[in-house]
């Protein structure tokens, strides 16, 4: 018997008792997953770093007012992760309005392999945010957390706080909406379910 | 256009230990906050607290230390921080309470005992245990003791030296070598190196004796066990090496560089390490442990 791995639901507790060093192994254990959803959400690796900072403090804020009722608590911070970047859009919408400009490729020190990648993720991600947000809100996340997080339909409703079926429905439709969007493309937006990293 | 989802990617090097960092900073802080009229401030000044490293010699089998003892000069402390509750896998509160308060019984005798790490090899049952001043390696159900300990006076455990610092160490011959009592035969030898690190540290190794092995990491503490055969003795050359590495790899000390160096706390007051001589400004800054 060891000490290590302890499951969600008791490092859950432990935070929730006010445990820091409980709350930095679920963070240790979930940042990538967070980091990589918020990236998908904002199309920008540099903005995920700070929502996923942004996430696990307002988890934390919210720790009490949570009883993990699952092993993973990774469902409850994907939901908590898009609220997050929801919020941090409409600020920064807020500020597009006042300054009246709109920086559409943040400046990258092209110094390095790893950054021409992320670069190139982050258009190819925008090109897919166009048409992702072109969907209902709604159906957007569904599909970002069932479908881009590999969250499953009943956690994802559990989080959301809604009917497993309304749950299918949105991603049904969701899919059903991209494939129109992108009939005429060679490739499409991948509607396969994607496995979840370090959960 | 293409629309291929682009890849998972891990956060770029040492920025997931950087936000963790400062997620655990921002929780301390409120921790403390909502807890601070129970905060007690301790201060300690010119204290000079010589380090025991082993237990007494009629406790073990052959208990001889593999290390050097030490010799810490406290000469301020700062507030102590309020401490979280490990968690602990696979033992009931019972369980906990009981081992916390054996080892500490058998060891410094006083003080309120948390446990930090729990395991088992092949050299028996183990536990790390803090009190507000000690670090405790604890052997569990041994043979003719449920609990036997060593144990070293901790600075402050406000306070991480650097990475990662060894609290405590020790260790015992194997069972088999002559002069053992009979109860201990067949059992293995063991060097163990325990103590805390800081979020940046991923892996922690310990080599003695030839032989290194990778530590265990949990609660913000490691413990380190070297394994060795029933006839195995304590080396007459002491010494032992323990390094910190990050998630990349990169080392970010080892006991031979750590042990020359002094550390100070923010006001920069001397929290470990040197001597009464050492000029602060010339110390390392002392990394927030809790």
């Amino acid at each position: 018997m060891t000490t290590e791995d302890p499951d969600d639901r008791a490092l859950w507790a432990q935070a929730a008792a006010g445990s820091g060093h409980a709350f930095g192994v679920l963070f240790d254990r979930h940042a990538k997953a967070v980091y990589n959803h918020c990236f998908r959400l904002s199309a920008s690796w540099a903005a995920a770093e700070d929502h996923l900072q942004a996430t696990f403090l307002l988890a934390w804020r919210k720790r009490d007012r949570l009883r993990l009722e699952r092993d993973s608590a990774l469902p409850w911070l994907l939901a908590v992760a898009t609220n997050v970047v929801r919020g941090d859009r409409r600020s920064a919408a807020r500020r597009l309005r006042l300054f009246h400009r709109v920086p559409v490729e943040q400046p990258v020190p092209d110094h390095a392999d790893l950054v021409a990648e992320r670069v190139d993720d982050q258009r190819r991600m925008r090109e897919l945010l166009a048409a992702v947000n072109r969907l209902p809100r709604n159906e957007r996340e569904a599909l970002a957390l069932c479908v881009w997080s590999g969250v499953s339909y009943a956690d994802a409703a559990a989080v959301l706080g809604i009917a497993e079926v309304s749950v299918r429905a949105r991603v049904s439709k969701a899919k059903a909406r991209l494939g129109r969007m992108f009939a005429e493309q060679p490739q499409v937006v991948p509607l396969a379910a994607l496995t979840v990293e370090d959960r | 256009m293409n629309s291929t989802l682009p890849p998972t990617r891990d956060l770029p090097p040492g920025r997931q230990a950087e936000i963790r960092a400062e997620v655990e900073r921002a929780v301390s802080a409120r921790t403390s906050f909502r807890f601070a009229p129970l905060v007690t401030a301790v201060t300690a000044v010119g204290a000079v607290v010589a380090v025991v490293a082993f237990s007494q010699p009629w406790q073990r089998p052959e208990a001889v230390g593999p290390a050097q003892q030490e010799t810490t000069v406290v000469v301020s402390t700062t507030s102590s921080p309020v401490p979280t509750k490990p968690v602990i896998a696979g033992l009931t509160p019972e369980r906990i309470a009981e081992i916390e308060e054996g080892c500490v019984r058998i060891g410094p005798g006083a003080g309120k005992g948390t446990l930090y790490q729990y395991g088992e090899d092949e050299a028996g049952k183990w536990a790390l245990v803090y009190t507000e001043s000690a670090a405790l390696s604890c052997t569990i159900d041994g043979p003719g003791m449920p609990y036997n300990a060593g144990f070293s006076s901790v600075p402050d455990l406000t306070w991480v030296s650097g990475p990662f610092r060894v609290d405590t160490n020790g260790g015992s011959a194997g069972g088999d070598i002559l002069g053992n009592k009979e109860i201990y035969r067949g059992m293995h030898g063991s060097a163990t190196a325990a103590g805390r690190v800081t979020p940046q540290v991923a892996r922690v190794t310990f080599t003695y004796d030839g032989q290194t092995v990778d530590a265990t990491i949990a609660n913000g503490t490691f413990v380190a066990r070297n394994i060795f055969p029933t006839d195995w003795s304590i080396p007459e050359a002491e010494g032992f090496e323990v390094r910190a590495y990050d998630k990349a790899g990169a080392l970010l000390g080892s006991t031979t560089d750590l042990g020359k160096k002094c550390f100070v706390d923010p006001d920069g007051r001397i929290v470990d390490g040197g001597w009464n001589s050492s000029d602060p400004t010339t110390c390392d800054r002392a990394v927030r442990w809790k």
